[in-house]
């Protein structure tokens, strides 16, 4: 079974981290192959991907890719991940720089594929065709049988699980792949809007507290309505 | 005239004696709303007012009896929703996932064209939110706090270097929205809602799903594994929780309303649903630690090596001593009712 891991690059976050984590944890008739998409080639996230024993490694690169959106980024991926031939494909739940956690949802929807947030351990069932699951919430743990193929999304908090060991002894090169070979036209995923919203940076620095107290009224003095 | 959706989270529970619930018999098992769905549907209101909007309540649910529907039509047009659909089905009786949960979704979006569809904090949030915004085509802004005048209306969300913000003018965006709000608690009770006494109810039946879904089984606990049935947390009733490493101290029972994690991993559940979310970052933390994004505020005790070099939501310095930072934090909590949101 082919288990791809899509890693956001340049710098992999938690969440992307911790599937990582995971897919190593998977059994041995799993082949694990590391996915990125960058506007540029390099960056860390499969250097991660070779450490972290993938027999591949592939990165699809193109200037497009750095002002679109969620939908023209997951396009990529889904192309990408169907020339690979995965069976699974793991993601993070949220990517380090915007932390929205769409593109993993909207790269399921390419596929087709079924599709399960906030997977903290995944095991492939008895039979080809089901993994098993498990997605904390506030009352239980509970445990889904998912239908393969399928995009499970992995928190930064899941547990580390026990890996397997893998016998890659040679690092494999990074495949760049780009747009036209994953059968992408270029100009299709160019967008104007990133679909983000207003970038606005907060200024001032943090503020130094001397008591418990003071900490809780500044709190309470916040803007109401949420975060800063 | 605009549409807004809110999907609506329930949790069961038993009616009061003299509860407003004519007709079901007194102790009879009633679903409740959440006070996140409340607060969606408080901000949908809102922003209802600005655009002129009818607000419609989606709920998803197992099976119900009509006498609890309408009840819960009621409740749902307190809480500000104009009309309220339902789908009931076995198929929706346990945790919502896309491969469910979706396909009613994408029914509604079909039948009503919502310029906003709203997800209340919690795990269903989680699980069909981001979806939705894919086969949508729409905005996705999740961790949205709003806020509205009769002329504009902002959404807004800490990005998680916690060093900047993203915020979108509802007016200005020219594509549908689906929102995953931030956890928040209604200024106006459930049961004394701003909204129209009575929600117009609409039964839906379930849509035909194809393929092989995706199911809850309950498995044997790997004895290797510390997972299986945990103790529920009252989330309803949790005004702040901390998350703490285990070098901040112990702390015994904590006092009501507050929740405390002591766990490095800070390992936290999907659906978070109290206002406040407090993280104790110690001096052997790099900053931003991975807890961050989902904290609303941060103190770093005996400060990180690496001190942020602007300012953030709310990101405080506190020189003490770690063993008593929490403890202290717990105590203020307890006997301050300004920490009382």
């Amino acid at each position: 079974m082919n288990v791809v891991i899509c890693l956001e690059g340049p710098v992999p976050g938690a969440s992307t981290r911790a599937a990582l984590t995971l897919a190593q944890t998977l059994g041995r008739g799993t082949t694990l192959i590391g996915l990125s998409a960058t506007e540029a080639a390099g960056g860390e996230a499969l250097q991660a991907a070779i450490g972290a024993r993938c027999a591949r490694a592939a990165l699809v690169s193109d200037p497009v890719l750095q002002n679109g959106d969620y939908l023209s980024l997951a396009t990529a991926l889904a192309a990408a991940i169907r020339r690979l031939g995965a069976d699974l494909v793991l993601m993070g739940t949220t990517g380090a720089s915007e932390g929205t956690g769409a593109i993993p949802a909207a790269v399921a929807r390419e596929l087709g594929w079924a599709y399960l947030a906030r997977g903290e351990s995944v095991r492939v069932a008895d039979g080809p065709d089901e993994a098993l699951v498990e997605v904390r919430t506030s009352q239980r743990i509970a445990t889904l049988r998912v239908p393969l193929p399928a995009v499970i999304t992995v928190p930064s908090s899941a547990p580390p699980g026990r890996r397997r060991t893998r016998t890659n002894l040679t690092p494999p090169d990074i495949e760049i792949l780009t747009l036209r070979e994953i059968g992408i036209d270029p100009a299709e995923l160019r967008r104007n809007d990133p679909l983000l919203g207003e970038l606005q940076e907060w200024s001032g620095k943090p503020t130094s507290i001397s008591s418990a107290q003071e900490m809780v009224a500044a709190i309470a003095a916040r803007t109401p309505g949420g975060r800063g | 005239m605009a549409n807004i959706a809110v999907y609506v989270d329930l949790h069961a529970t038993r009616a009061a004696p003299d509860g407003d619930f004519p007709g079901p018999a007194a102790g009879a098992e009633l679903p409740m709303v959440t006070g996140a769905t409340h607060y969606a549907l408080e901000s949908a209101r809102e922003i209802a007012h600005c655009l002129g909007a009818t607000v419609y309540a989606l709920v998803a649910t197992g099976p119900l009896a009509l006498p609890a529907l309408e009840h819960l039509a009621r409740v749902l047009g307190r809480a500000g929703a104009d009309r309220v659909l339902v789908c009931s089905d076995p198929a929706l009786s346990d945790l919502p996932i896309h491969a469910t949960h979706g396909p009613v979704l994408s029914m509604v979006a079909q039948k009503i064209s919502p310029r906003l569809f709203f997800f209340p904090a919690g795990a269903a949030s989680a699980q069909l939110a981001a979806p939705l915004a894919a086969e949508l085509q729409a905005m996705f802004f999740p961790g949205a706090t709003v806020s509205a005048t009769k002329d504009q209306f902002l959404l807004a969300r800490a990005r998680p270097d916690w060093n900047s913000r993203r915020v979108v003018d509802g007016l200005a965006v020219g594509r549908a929205m689906v929102v995953a709000m931030a956890s928040g608690r209604p200024r106006a009770s459930g049961a004394t809602g701003t909204g129209p006494a009575d929600a117009e109810l609409e039964i839906l039946s379930f849509p035909t799903i194809e393929g092989p879904v995706a199911r809850t089984t309950s498995l044997p606990a790997d004895p290797a594994d510390d997972g299986g049935e945990r103790a529920p947390v009252p989330w309803e009733e949790v005004h702040t929780m901390i998350l703490a490493g285990d070098r901040h101290g112990a702390v015994g029972a904590a006092p009501p309303g507050v929740w405390v994690v002591a766990d490095d991993g800070y390992r936290i559940p999907a659906d978070v649903l109290c206002p406040t979310t407090l993280a104790l970052v110690g001096s052997s933390v790099a900053w931003p630690p991975a807890v961050l994004p989902a904290a609303d505020a941060a103190v770093l005790v005996c400060t990180p090596k690496k001190l942020p070099s602007r300012g953030s939501g709310i990101t405080m310095t506190w020189k003490a001593e770690p063993e008593a930072a929490l403890p202290a934090i717990v105590g203020a909590l307890a006997n301050d009712p300004r920490g009382r949101p």
